[in-house]
């Protein structure tokens, strides 16, 4: 008798302990793959991720590629249709539009209103509506930026020069400080074809301008204010920019900022751990931010949602693919990932918090500060977003090599007007 | 029983695997692009597929300047790198075999490397050292006195850098060829040649070279055809930039296909690039042909 | 006289001798300067990469191949290309072998011309359109 209680015990304890177990990890043993981009949102989550595992007993295996790559490897297998793909990342502005028309994303409106703890709503309202095409909750918004100016604080302190607030002020400090006898340049940005069209961005809607009036689906890259914001990207390069600088993108100009060639650089605000960070770069120190400087019609910079988080619409594990996004998106990893590694982030309460902005140097804090609410995007809303940027690009390497910019200008605004009328709704 | 039937049908049999392989792997693409290039299939849109016959040639020998320009650039590489190339490959493939010295096997596969290297990974170094500002070879230049240049952010140097890089990564193939031309040549004319008092480059210019012309045929054909096709480095280093300076035509098509997911119009593409290819192959073979009868 | 010419010969032979091997040497910097560059590279972090003039002894480090191999797994990636390499050689050789031999014994040019047209043609369109193929 004794004995037989004794066994019922402790097959009493046994089950109780296995199923409080079993509910704590409910997904256990599933596997989820995760394909992310090569960010720095990934470099600092990478490392918790068997944290996730332990947790929840889910298997994680995830990759990470450039963001070219990436977009082609995901449409590529998506196309395929037999993706095994459960999370991925994914740039709301660049292939948002089109993965959303092909229906790829997993509209993610039910999980985040279901989960209250989640907070949904602590994301900030324009990175939310971001990532929402057509009423559908396509991605969890990850990191946001803005365009801001770098500048070497010591260079503008030898010369007796102020930190410049307009654009023509820039444009006269680049060239008083310009000296490339001596290999040093006054003004640095992105010059590559494609990545160049978003930090143009800025440069184009200071002075007015925009890629296509939105109301009338009317391309106008060649009215006067957008080119008058192409001229001023171009002229800065061509007359005060490095040899190099038709094929960099963002880390070549950090390579050539870091190596104390350059007085200004204008880029986006993520970039900074590149810049501010003693262990990444020799100018750590010197190194200054400001807001973007101002144009005729304003300071108008972009403030962006880059990155979002999202679910495949044919995954196989939809719930354990939720389980890792709330996770790696949670309040908790987010006021890790803001406060430690210093990531700019899209929830309300992690800027609050002060642990979430302790990691932040105090200038480039407020730079971003004065960038908050411009301009939600830096390239034009379509679909076919990646050819529209090669023709708008194709315009500014032409002016910077001294070519007949107004001529490719015109040409350039012939074709987006077709594109624009293949995607009027 | 069987293995009799087998050994009467072998010159069937036995090629039949490749011939499948070919087939399959092969003729089905190729039919599968053509069908593609007739058509309007592009990811980007909203319109369904829809057959549209010749419109996509149409359209890229009228309306696409870029087309056009990427196939001039694409002969502008192929030609400079194959004049470099089999020039520079003869020359070395010659001088090497000239002397028999204690090392010659260690010399002659240190001088193979380049060919044997990943190109993207040469891609990669390439572009370190030529950056205009930040690269060793303008540093080096400046130091010997020689002009700097813009190496590959300029449109007008681009394309020859990209020959340089081609040239460097793929010279040593000629150089094999060359060198393996060389073993099989018959001595006799060389003896005659010394009787006759012929000196070091008269032997070379009027015996050697002559006898090596089916040889270097054979390496300028293959060179032809894959920097035709070249991808690796070009996209590598400057992904068709700066601007559209380097855009040969593979290059231009891969825009087309995994950036703009325009897949009619970039089959359309392929088709006239295959047609290049098999052009020249054919032409090259006859001709040949004719020559040597 | 004779003697004379001999030894003018010979100096003459001896100074192409040098000038070959100085050609020689010529050849082997250039082909394998890049290699010897990209080594030295592999070990030196990425602010000390692109600093001109080159200070040799400076910024040293093992992270980058910490980095590669740990990080990043590179072994995988060598697994893959290593099956990748040996099952194409062993695929080749079991339909190619049988093919050669028939082309050999029988003559039979129009096949093998068939053949290397073929795989000269059609390579870069297998390329770029077997992702397609496998879609629609």
């Amino acid at each position: 008798m004794k004995r037989l209680n004794l066994l019922l015990v402790l097959i009493l304890i046994l089950s109780s302990v296995l199923s409080v177990s079993a509910q704590d990890k409910p997904f256990d043993g599933q596997t989820i793959r995760v394909v992310l981009a090569n960010h720095a949102w990934t470099d600092a989550v990478a490392p918790k991720i068997p944290e996730f595992e332990a947790l929840t007993g889910i298997k994680v295996e995830w990759e990470s590629y450039g963001e070219e790559q990436l977009n082609q490897k995901l449409t590529t297998e998506f196309i395929a249709g037999n993706a095994g793909v459960d999370v991925f990342m994914t740039r709301p502005l660049q292939e948002g539009a089109n993965m959303e028309m092909n229906g790829w994303y997993y509209d993610l409106a039910e999980k985040t209103a279901a989960d209250v703890e989640y907070d949904f709503e602590d994301f900030t309202e324009s990175s939310r509506s971001a990532t929402t095409f057509n009423g559908t909750i396509t991605a969890i918004p990850l990191v946001t930026e803005q365009e801001i100016l770098y500048y070497r604080k010591d260079i503008l302190e030898e010369n007796g020069i102020e930190v410049p607030t307009t654009l023509d002020e820039l444009y006269a400090a680049a060239e008083k400080l310009n000296d490339p006898a001596n290999e040093f340049y006054g003004f640095v940005a992105r010059g590559q074809r494609s990545p160049l069209v978003t930090q143009l961005s800025s440069f184009i809607y200071s002075y007015g301008g925009d890629w296509f009036d939105r109301d009338t689906y009317t391309a106008t890259l060649n009215t006067p204010e957008t080119l008058a914001g192409i001229e001023m990207y171009s002229n800065l390069l061509k007359n005060f920019g490095p040899p190099g600088v038709l094929n960099m993108h963002w880390a070549q100009c950090i390579g050539i900022f870091n190596e104390k060639k350059v007085a200004f650089y204008t880029d986006a605000s993520s970039l900074y751990p590149n810049l501010l960070d003693p262990t990444k770069s020799d100018v750590a120190e010197v190194t200054g931010c400001a807001v973007f400087p101002a144009g005729p019609a304003g300071a108008v910079m972009y403030d962006i949602t880059a990155w979002g988080l999202s679910i495949y619409a044919e995954s196989q594990n939809k719930d354990a693919a939720w389980e890792f996004i709330r996770w790696a998106t949670g309040k908790e990893n987010s006021l890790f990932i803001q406060g430690e590694k210093a990531q700019q982030l899209a929830r309300t309460s992690v800027w609050n918090d002060p642990e979430g902005i302790k990691s932040f140097p105090a200038d480039w804090a407020a730079a971003v500060a004065g960038s908050i609410g411009a301009k939600s995007y830096d390239r034009p809303l379509i679909t076919a977003v990646t050819e529209a940027r090669d023709l708008i690009g194709g315009i500014v390497v032409t002016a910077i090599e001294g070519g007949d910019y107004l001529k490719a200008a015109d040409e350039a605004n012939v074709k987006f007007q077709e594109m624009l009328n293949n995607e009027k709704p | 029983m069987i293995s009799r039937w087998i050994d009467r049908h072998e010159k069937h049999i036995f090629p039949l695997p490749a011939v499948i392989f070919i087939i399959l792997m092969m003729v089905f693409p190729l039919g599968y692009t053509v069908w593609n290039s007739l058509t309007n299939w592009t990811l980007t849109s909203k319109a369904p597929t829809e057959f549209i016959g010749m419109t996509n040639y149409i359209e890229l020998f009228t309306k696409d300047e870029r087309f056009i320009q990427s196939v001039w650039r694409t002969f502008y590489f192929t030609g400079g790198s194959l004049i470099i190339q089999v020039t520079l490959g003869v020359a070395s493939g010659i001088l090497i075999d000239a002397k028999k010295y204690p090392g010659k096997r260690i010399v002659n596969s240190i001088l193979l490397l380049p060919m044997m290297a990943t190109p993207v990974a040469i891609a990669m170094v390439w572009l370190l050292i030529l950056e205009p500002t930040t690269g060793v070879m303008n540093y080096l230049l400046k130091q010997v006195g020689l002009p700097i240049s813009k190496w590959l952010s300029s449109t007008s140097t681009v394309i020859p850098s990209l020959i340089l890089i081609d040239s460097w990564e793929w010279t040593p193939l000629i150089t094999l060829i060359t060198l393996a031309g060389l073993a099989t040549l018959p001595t006799d004319p060389y003896e005659s040649a010394i009787v006759d008092g012929a000196n070091t480059f008269q032997t070379i210019w009027h015996i050697t070279l002559p006898m090596l012309r089916p040889t270097i045929a054979i390496g300028a054909l293959l060179r032809f055809i894959d920097c035709f096709k070249t991808f690796d480095i070009i996209y590598s280093t400057t992904g068709g930039g700066p601007g559209y300076s380097s855009e040969t035509l593979n290059i231009y098509t891969y825009q087309n296909s995994f950036y703009y997911f325009k897949f009619g119009y970039a089959s359309s593409m392929l088709v006239i690039f295959f047609a290049i290819v098999l052009g020249t192959v054919l032409f090259v073979t006859y001709t040949r042909k004719r020559l040597e009868v | 006289m004779a003697a004379k010419k001999t030894s003018m010969y010979r100096t003459q032979r001896r100074i192409f001798s040098v000038l070959y091997f100085v050609a020689i040497f010529i050849l082997l910097v250039i082909f394998l300067s890049p290699f010897l560059w990209m080594v030295y590279c592999s070990f030196k972090t990425p602010i000390e990469l692109s600093k001109l003039p080159v200070n040799w002894l400076k910024g040293l480090t093992m992270d980058n191949y910490q980095k590669v191999f740990v990080q990043q797994n590179f072994f995988k990636f060598i697994k893959n290309s290593v099956i990748v390499a040996a099952g194409s050689t062993f695929f080749g050789l079991l339909i190619g072998l049988p093919a050669s031999y028939s082309i050999a014994r029988h003559g039979q040019k129009k096949l093998s011309m068939l053949i290397l047209t073929s795989r000269n043609c059609l390579e870069s369109h297998f390329y770029c359109h077997s992702t397609s193929c496998s879609a629609n």
